[in-house]
């Protein structure tokens, strides 16, 4: 890159260029940081105001929270919105399966939208039948990392395996007509299923269905690569789109999401594991 | 005849361009999920805060500049970066400052007029290790783009002669791929090779990051075991401890193996550094 020297080299020049250089990487790490910390206290006190009432109105909880928990009605305390809400909590692992009612509330909190879930939000609603997706997907705004200070942000630098939540259950009604493939004279039992982990390029992924009626109504990603923030933005972006279509064609083989290839083949795969293991 | 005269950094560059055109068109006719708008402004912005950068360095270090790897740096991050919105003021920020730092690395860390990293993985590395943000690398996964990504990379890698370089990497990468996968079935074996081969970064990143000639060893042999190591640490299998190696991060870490490796360089360094401490 660097050839012959000029006359005009100059040490202040480069010393000031340097240093202009390395201001502007710490005046927007320092916005940067800012930034999110607002955003992630507007986010919990919007969960806050809404766990509030929960314990007065326990009919009233949404039909995602009720459905990522069917045999356990536990109201959202406030113990549990702090829990969830704490920074450095989040990164814990949340058991899979547990019948914990506390870690359980803990995974309902975080199934709660939230005003940073924005790629989660449309899917979580109920779709008409014979509505279209568009593939590919928009692809999502990225979730803002956790503002944390000391230990915490040092502990958080450091990538952990499979130590994301579970992202919020997606529940929908199946098309009209729509019927899983399984073999002749068997049946889909009602219950929650949750499927092995399949392992794939970028790490594993795990899923759980809820069978009501003998129809696959609900669907969640209980784990999945989190190792690289392109793991978590390809997720982010195929989740809603994928559960959706389960939901909706009652297949496991669903279309791949453009740029999300491999989540959505190790994701049809662990579909159909949680299937296999509701037939009876 | 005519492609013996174009000299190597043009034959790079036009192969970048036809890479940024087809995915434009691609953007264009909706076979890509990124906005064509973003992809441009992402393109304009790189391009001015490349040049730029590079102008400023150029003229405090008093050296001549080629226009021509400026460009080339500036078209790779664009591909690497998902393109930005321009009312995305964090993610411009963030494009900004990767394309900064990776002219600034030409300049600041360079042994005998000489960059030792490749420029825009360097800048990628950086800016993403100090604000936590990782580049998506989202040319990888467009199969469509893959025809252009290889006719183009085949003309660099003959004329470069690197092909047994890039045939380590690419032995390492599939390799580790297959045993990772599922052995027990050729469909397994398939899909693990078409998994890592045509939806991941693996050709872009072999064909294009790989073969930077100021950044890869001198001889043959080294050149080989370069590519290994640098397909080693690229699989995404690959961890020390809870650190999972990105791309990015893998090119500089075989970067560093190019300095050490290179001893008529290493000389000179240790000559020079001996020099400076004999003064001091």
């Amino acid at each position: 890159m660097l050839s012959q020297a000029k006359t005009h080299e100059s040490l202040t020049g480069k010393l000031l260029l340097s240093t202009a250089l390395v201001a502007v990487t710490v005046g927007y790490g320092w916005w940067q940081h800012n930034q999110m910390s607002r955003q992630q206290a507007a986010a919990i006190a919007a969960m806050q105001v809404r766990a509030a009432p929960a314990p007065a109105q326990p009919q009233a909880q949404s039909q995602a929270m009720a459905a990522a928990a069917p045999q356990t009605a536990t109201p959202a305390t406030d113990a549990n919105v702090a829990q969830s809400a704490a920074p450095g909590e989040s990164a814990a692992p949340a058991p899979r399966g547990s019948s914990n009612p506390a870690a359980k509330s803990t995974a309902l909190a975080m199934a709660a939208p939230s005003p940073n879930s924005a790629p989660a939000a449309p899917a979580a609603q109920p779709k008409t039948p014979g509505e279209t997706v568009l593939l590919p997907a928009t692809p999502p705004a990225p979730i803002p990392p956790l503002a944390l200070t000391g230990m915490d942000a040092i502990r958080a630098f450091i990538p952990t395996e499979g130590v994301s939540p579970p992202l919020p259950p997606v529940t929908s009604t199946p098309d009209p007509g729509a019927t899983p493939p399984i073999p002749a004279g068997t049946h889909l039992e009602d219950g929650d299923y949750e499927s092995d982990k399949v392992t794939f390029e970028w790490g594993d992924l795990r899923t759980r269905i809820l069978v009501t009626g003998g129809k696959i109504t609900t669907v969640q990603i209980m784990s999945y690569p989190d190792h690289r923030s392109q793991s978590l933005y390809l997720i982010q972006l195929a989740d809603p789109i994928l559960t959706s279509e389960v939901i909706k064609s009652q297949q496991s083989k669903v279309d791949v999401v453009s740029s999300a290839t491999n989540t959505s083949i190790a994701f049809q795969d662990a579909i159909a594991g949680a299937i296999i293991k509701a037939t009876r | 005849m005519l492609f013996r005269r174009i000299l190597t950094y043009r034959l790079a560059l036009y192969y970048l361009a036809a890479i940024l055109i087809a995915a434009l068109g691609l953007s264009a006719a909706e076979l890509v999920h990124q906005s064509i708008l973003n992809l441009a402004f992402s393109a304009i912005v790189s391009l001015c805060v490349c040049l730029g950068v590079n102008w400023a360095f150029a003229y405090v270090f008093g050296a001549d500049s080629n226009w021509e790897s400026v460009a080339i740096s500036a078209i790779i991050i664009t591909l690497i970066i998902t393109p930005v919105a321009p009312s995305d003021l964090a993610g411009v920020g963030f494009l900004g400052l990767v394309c900064a730092w990776a002219m600034a690395s030409k300049y600041l860390i360079a042994i005998h007029k000489k960059h030792v990293f490749n420029p825009a993985c360097f800048g990628a590395v950086l800016v993403g290790i100090g604000l936590h943000r990782d580049v998506s690398w989202w040319v990888g996964d467009n199969a469509l783009l893959l025809p252009v990504i290889l006719l183009g990379g085949v003309l660099i890698l003959s004329r470069l002669r690197y092909f047994e370089m890039v045939a380590g990497f690419a032995v390492v990468v599939l390799g580790i791929a297959i045993a990772e996968g599922n052995l027990a079935s050729i469909a397994g074996v398939v899909r693990s090779l078409s998994g890592m081969g045509i939806h991941s970064m693996f050709c872009f990143f072999g064909m294009v990051m790989l073969s930077e000639p100021r950044t890869t060893p001198l001889g043959r042999g080294q050149r080989v075991v370069y590519g290994a190591l640098v397909g080693l640490l690229f699989s995404p299998f690959t961890h020390i401890g809870t650190y999972y190696f990105t791309p990015e991060s893998a090119l500089v870490c075989g970067n560093l193996f190019t300095f050490f490796a290179n001893k008529r360089r290493m000389k000179r360094w240790m000559e020079k550094l001996g020099m400076t401490a004999a003064r001091a």
